[in-house]
């Protein structure tokens, strides 16, 4: 038998041989009968070797700890991913909104305050008011306190309270 | 339907895919078991490195860049088993003797002087699968790792660090041991 074409024949069993020795082997095996039957020997000892020798199988227990290791270990899927980035970006939005909805209605509250003072001073103003006025007069001061008035509601437009259909300041 | 490549599953895992990580266990679960319980010889240390084996493939996974995953796993695998055999001692060598006195060398079958009688006794696979057992270690791995793991020559050769010519003369070796057992049986 030779050395180096026994090596080649398990190589070439292996799939390992080199395309170009191919033919070598071929040709050599073709008038070597001893290494004719060294490569038959070789695949009977390998077919009985799968039949004789224990194959097992892990127990269960091994699978299931192994399963378990591969999920401590692994990177949470893509989609859990996103589900979760997009779920911490939700939860801030959220904050963000309720405490702007807490400051709105702090100063939605504050503003109510100084329309109510506003009015208060406006009606005090013309209940006190000391000194006959002649009616021309009146017109003017009517025309004054309108534009006072005006002149609060665009104040507290300006804050983001009132209503957008009263009269602009300038146009007064 | 194409087979879905070790890569392919192994990228799916590192994406949080655990599925894909056992179906790659399934795959190469009964030759690398098989490599393992024949190098060790016992149920539970089989599975105990069986294992190892697996966790150490799970924690290693983020730098494996390999090309061929069953012979990595194979490479982890003989570090344990080699590992195992240190720790134990157990290096079997055919000038060690038996307990009732026989040097192991003639109890290999092939090469006791009645092969004969050993052929009425036990059919050829027992006495393979015990001349396998007793083959020095180096052998035997060489010879389960071709035989039962099929793996290349090219990666038996990685996982034991020795050239590719060493790793083919071991399985000549272990094939000249096993070869006359299966001349008797033929001639029987």
């Amino acid at each position: 038998m030779h050395e180096d074409i026994a090596n080649k024949i398990l190589l070439a069993q292996s799939g390992e041989l080199p395309a170009g020795e191919w033919n070598e082997l071929r040709k050599h095996l073709a008038g070597c009968e001893d290494c004719r039957r060294y490569r038959e020997d070789i695949d009977q000892i390998a077919a009985w070797a799968g039949q004789a020798l224990p194959v097992g199988s892990p127990s269960p227990a091994v699978s299931r700890a192994i399963r378990m290791e591969a999920e401590r270990r692994a990177k949470p899927e893509p989609i859990l991913r996103f589900a979760r980035s997009a779920a911490r970006v939700l939860a801030c939005a959220a904050a963000l909104m309720l405490l702007l909805a807490g400051w709105h209605t702090l100063t939605a509250g504050r503003h109510a305050e100084r329309i109510h003072e506003i009015d208060a001073i406006l009606a005090i103003a013309d209940a006190d008011d000391p000194m006959p006025v002649p009616v021309a007069d009146i017109q003017a001061a009517t025309g004054r306190e309108e534009k006072l008035r005006t002149l609060a509601r665009q104040l507290l437009q300006m804050e983001g309270l009132g209503n957008e259909s009263e009269p602009s300041l300038l146009e007064i | 339907m194409a087979e879905t490549t070790d890569k392919e599953l192994l990228t799916r895992y590192r994406r949080g895919d655990v599925d894909a990580l056992g179906v790659l266990v399934e795959k190469y679960r009964r030759p690398l078991f098989a490599f393992i319980l024949n190098m060790i010889g016992g149920q539970n240390e089989a599975d105990e490195i069986f294992q190892e084996v697996w966790f150490r493939a799970i924690r290693s996974l983020a730098g494996y860049e390999e090309r061929n995953f069953f012979g990595w796993l194979a490479r982890i695998a003989h570090n344990f088993v080699i590992d195992r055999a240190r720790r134990k001692r157990s290096d079997v060598s055919l000038d060690e003797e038996l307990a009732d006195g026989v040097p192991l060398r003639d109890a290999i079958p092939g090469a006791t002087p009645d092969p004969e009688r050993e052929i009425e006794k036990k059919d050829l696979a027992a006495r393979l699968a015990k001349a396998v057992e007793c083959l020095p270690a180096e052998q035997k791995e060489v010879f389960l790792m071709r035989i039962q793991a099929d793996l290349p020559f090219k990666e038996i050769a990685r996982a034991q660090k020795v050239s590719i010519n060493t790793a083919l003369a071991r399985m000549q070796y272990a094939l000249a041991k096993l070869r006359p057992m299966l001349r008797e049986y033929q001639s029987a």
